[in-house]
């Protein structure tokens, strides 16, 4: 989670699929921009076209270069930087100069634990504070009808009214939750998927200050 | 451009500002000469106006605010460290100086960095700690003693995080990622015509405010007599931003949907100038001049009458003093009028609301409050434009599982997904990083969906085919077992 200044200027490494580019852009719209470095020429080209097509062109700037080596070609305007690139710790001090003097706040995504060790490393002699990782899953839960079966556990006596949970006892049948067939109980549950994505990647925020 | 980015960015008086100190946040109001308490520390604010945010003070021993110099880490030179605790014995009787001596030492002034550096030469087992335990120990006391306090500018990150750690109940738990979700989520930008209902102290519709930027427009509905804004102010929004921001009383949100919206008193109105107009769709606009025409003129009546009242009670007490009895009658006059004013004002609010609320073509609803979520989506729903998202928090579980239900029989919506944010962090540190010892063990749900067209006359077999198509295979493994 991250800050938004909805007027100035926002750097973002890797575009990629352009799916990222496109929220932000839709986060910092009307009056912000996105400043977007993609190395790879075709993929660079491609989200030039998509962002056309989709009209908000005037609210991105891609730019095809490697921002390790060559930075995000903008300097003293972004107020959050997004790295989103193999080695971030090459782009740190990059990142620093794009955004303005007065501070803001940088965002970094790896899968591998060193890279983040790197990168963490990096902000600490850039100067960067506050820098922080976590980790963030999504959990989706199915709403299901479940009906589990009232096991027999057989009759203690001969006569037909049992002590325990007894399904065919009038007096269970208004409430919530019971019995609708003979022998199960029904409810609501919001079950889990049985496999679910577990990590894609840490991420680690951290703030430019003055100080 | 750039005196433009300098104001912003500077601390003023007035503003809400929130100190931070490691991971504690506090908002507090930025003025003269009040004491405020922050992390067992009692100083003044004054000498922060006019600094930039962001910038780091002291607290003087005289209360008041220095800013901090950066100053150069004291490199600690390579200290003999041992290799393990084996032979380190903790019976609380390592450190020498005493809490006695401690105190004085800060009574003398002595910086926070002294007092550390005391602190680890009067240790008799800090060498003997591995390099580890040593930086562990460093930043644990450093932590204690060097009182540094951080004045930041308000923002969603932080007011979240701030309500989060220290009243969580006032925002029902909403935890920070979870609220990000319901922004995303709910597609909150700038432009849209958002409904909003939460009973998050404000926080959740100055997020919103803060993602729109200013632009678009909000109707707030609220329970009770008002909406709670306490969070919202914090902000520090321009007050633009509130020119398109409106209120509706959930207690006539039935009416409003029946077409029976009446412009009776108000939730809070003590003063009761009830007056039953009703108020059919098509002739809006008429009626409500002629109504406001006749609600005046009745109330001006109404308040003769209590002023001709309150003469007869002051010509008793004050007989003689007629000046005084002029003066009152007018103050009584202005108060009435006053009162009136704000009546209109309410009426015309009133509204203004129940109109934007009335064309139904709302791009996105947001829902986060203690109530029962069903109720509410069932009827806030029909403000939404079809093809629009709509998000509803929930502490628990299981009031969005009979929400997702009833929502499938009423239909009009698709892509239903409830779901939890996990939320992990870590130490990220060389040769020691692991996640934390503790984390969130919940942050709340959320049940989101997109609203498509209801057609009345298709929606019961398409529902009961779509509730057949959700639950295939444990149907069918439930047959086996019954068979079985």
């Amino acid at each position: 989670m991250d800050d938004r200044c909805v007027t100035m200027g926002l750097g973002k490494t890797g575009t990629g699929s352009g799916s990222l580019s496109h929220a932000l852009i839709r986060t910092v719209a009307p009056t912000g921009h996105l400043y977007t470095v993609e190395f790879h020429q075709q993929r660079a080209e491609k989200a030039k076209e998509e962002f056309r097509e989709h009209g908000v062109e005037h609210l991105v700037t891609v730019t095809n270069q490697d921002v390790c080596k060559n930075g995000f070609g903008v300097s003293d305007i972004a107020d959050a930087v997004f790295l989103d690139i193999p080695s971030p710790w090459e782009a740190i001090g990059h990142a620093k100069s794009a955004l303005k003097a007065e501070g803001g706040r940088i965002c970094s995504f790896s899968p591998c634990i060193e890279q983040v060790q790197r990168t963490c490393l990096a902000m600490e002699e850039y100067g960067f504070t506050e820098i922080n990782t976590l980790e963030i899953l999504l959990r989706v839960y199915n709403v299901r009808t479940i009906s589990l079966q009232i096991p027999d556990l057989g009759k203690a006596a001969e006569d037909n009214s049992s002590a325990g949970f007894d399904s065919s006892n009038p007096s269970n049948q208004g409430s919530p939750g019971t019995n609708l067939q003979q022998g199960t109980v029904q409810f609501k549950s919001g079950v889990p998927l049985r496999e679910m994505v577990g990590h894609t990647g840490y991420l680690t925020f951290a703030t430019k200050s003055l100080f | 451009m750039a005196a433009e980015r300098g104001l912003s960015s500077r601390i003023c008086e007035g503003d809400c500002a929130v100190l931070k100190r490691g991971d504690v946040f506090k908002a507090v109001p930025v003025l003269r000469q009040r004491k405020i308490v922050f992390e067992k520390q009692g100083f003044y604010l004054d000498n922060a106006i006019g600094h930039v945010y962001g910038t780091t003070f002291e607290v003087t021993s005289d209360g008041n605010l220095q800013p901090k110099r950066q100053v150069e880490e004291t490199t600690t030179e390579t200290k003999e460290a041992g290799t393990d605790n084996r032979n380190i014995v903790d019976d609380g009787k390592s450190q020498k100086l005493t809490h006695d001596d401690i105190k004085a030492l800060k009574d003398k002034g002595i910086k926070g960095q002294e007092i550390v550096q005391q602190l680890i030469e009067n240790s008799t087992t800090f060498r003997d700690k591995t390099e580890f335990a040593q930086d562990k120990y460093i930043k644990k006391k450093k932590k204690k003693y060097e009182a540094v306090i951080t004045i930041v500018k308000p923002s969603t990150r932080i007011l979240s995080t701030m309500y989060y750690a220290r009243e969580p109940g006032k925002i029902i738990h909403l935890r920070y990622d979870t609220l990000a979700q319901m922004l995303t989520l709910g597609n909150v930008r700038a432009g849209n015509k958002m409904i909003v209902m939460e009973t998050c102290a404000g926080l959740v519709l100055g997020a919103v405010m803060e993602r729109m930027g200013g632009y678009g427009s909000i109707i707030q509905m609220y329970p009770g007599g008002g909406p709670i804004r306490a969070a919202t102010s914090c902000f520090g929004f321009p007050k633009a931003f509130f020119n398109n921001l409106h209120e509706f009383p959930l207690s006539k949100v039935d009416s409003l949907l029946c077409g029976t919206l009446s412009m009776e008193t108000l939730p809070s109105e003590p003063e009761d100038t009830a007056l039953t107009e009703e108020e059919t769709n098509g002739l809006v606009d008429e009626k409500q001049t002629s109504v406001q025409g006749t609600e005046e003129e009745s109330s001006a009546e109404t308040a003769m009458e209590i002023n001709q009242t309150e003469e007869q009670e002051t010509m008793d007490i004050n007989a003689e003093d007629a000046e005084f009895k002029e003066n009152k009658e007018r103050e009584n006059k202005e108060n009435v009028r006053e009162k009136q004013r704000k009546q209109w004002e309410r009426m015309k609010k009133l509204t203004e609301a129940a109109a934007l609320l009335r064309e139904k073509n709302a791009d996105g609803l947001l829902v986060a409050s203690k109530f029962h979520p069903t109720p509410l989506l069932l009827s806030l729903l029909e403000f939404v434009a079809p093809s629009r998202p709509f998000v509803v928090y929930c502490q628990y579980k299981e009031p969005l599982l009979e929400c997702y239900t009833k929502l499938r029989e009423r239909g009009g919506v698709v892509n239903l997904k409830l779901s939890e944010t996990w939320l992990r962090s870590y130490q990220v540190l060389p040769d020691r990083s692991h996640p934390k010892l503790t984390m969130s063990g919940g942050g709340g749900y959320l049940l989101s969906g997109i609203t498509v067209v209801l057609d009345k006359g298709k929606s019961d077999s398409s529902n009961l085919e779509a509730l057949k198509m959700e639950e295939p295979s444990s149907k069918r493994c439930k047959v086996q077992d019954l068979c079985c």
